[in-house]
């Protein structure tokens, strides 16, 4: 593997065998990141390419404070929860998209799980537990995605976030009572 | 036991997905297919900018020919002088006439 100064020269001679070379290590990551966001293929792909434009645009102003992967993560997770918070609001205009139940109480809706990697006969629980993080605040969705699916530490988490280890630690202890809150108040115990 | 826990250990996925076919194609066809755009704006801007000096050198050059009119006009004004003239010789010599026979045997 090249070291970031490498990569940083490749990008900007304009070659496309070095971009090529560039994309083919770091688009994984990349698109899996985004993926386990947002948890549809199509809209992870779409992210995926947009990251990819930004970093080539922006590799002039990129001044090496932070490594090179630290820099695309965080690009990679803020085009990430922006296109979340676009589906949100779109998804926040349709008339069927909260309802209430008898006591006025907001009910979880399961929602559909394009997730290409969860087996067919967990598709229940895999839309419980990511409906359960689709309503987590969007800083705790973060962290919790990063550590539980990306299988980042706490250090790397809170370099590409920018904020200190002990927020990290934070976020996932509230990320983790909210969603047994959640599954409490689905009664999930008593599915399995 | 915690059935969050139990829940994460259940759902069992892939941590690294397959990148979607030809997904590195499409990014790269993406940003180089762009390209021609950019320079085509950095060939307006050159015009526009060899437009302007043009027009800030005839500007300049004109702004001049007035300056040169105006000062050779001051310097016609400023070329009258006075000449205290006391006798027949300074008077010839101020104003250039050559003695000559001719002219003092008419006089005398």
């Amino acid at each position: 593997m090249k070291i970031d100064a490498e990569y940083i020269a490749g990008l900007k001679s304009s070659d496309r065998k070095s971009y090529a070379e560039f994309v083919g290590v770091f688009a994984s990551r990349i698109y899996n990141i985004a993926l386990n966001i947002l948890q549809n293929k199509e809209e992870a792909e779409e992210v995926a390419q947009d990251v990819f434009m930004k970093i080539f645009q922006s590799i002039e102003s990129f001044d090496g404070s932070c490594s090179l992967k630290t820099w695309i993560y965080r690009i990679t997770v803020n085009k990430s929860l922006d296109a979340l918070r676009a589906k949100k609001r779109k998804a926040s205009l349709s008339v069927f998209s909260n309802f209430f139940n008898e006591e006025g109480e907001e009910k979880i809706v399961a929602i559909e799980v394009n997730h290409p990697g969860i087996q067919l006969e967990q598709q229940e629980e895999a839309e419980i537990l990511f409906s359960a993080i689709d309503k987590l605040p969007e800083r705790q969705k973060t962290v919790f995605v990063l550590y539980q699916f990306e299988d980042m530490s706490y250090k790397e988490i809170a370099t590409t976030l920018e904020i200190s280890a002990s927020a990290v630690d934070s976020l996932m202890s509230r990320a983790k009572k909210q969603l047994r809150e959640y599954l409490t108040t689905l009664s999930y115990g008593s599915i399995r | 036991m915690d059935p969050l826990d139990n829940l994460l250990n259940s759902v069992e996925y892939k941590r690294r997905e397959p990148l979607p076919e030809g997904f590195e194609g499409r990014v790269l066809d993406k940003w180089f297919n762009q390209q021609p755009i950019k320079k085509k704006d950095y060939t307006v801007f050159a015009y526009a900018a060899a437009a302007c000096l043009v027009a800030f050198t005839c500007i300049n050059i004109l702004s001049l020919n007035v300056l040169n009119q105006s000062t050779s006009n001051d310097v016609s004004a400023n070329s009258h002088t006075t000449i205290q003239i006391s006798s027949e010789t300074e008077f010839a010599e101020a104003y250039g006439f050559v003695e000559t026979a001719s002219y003092y045997t008419l006089n005398k």
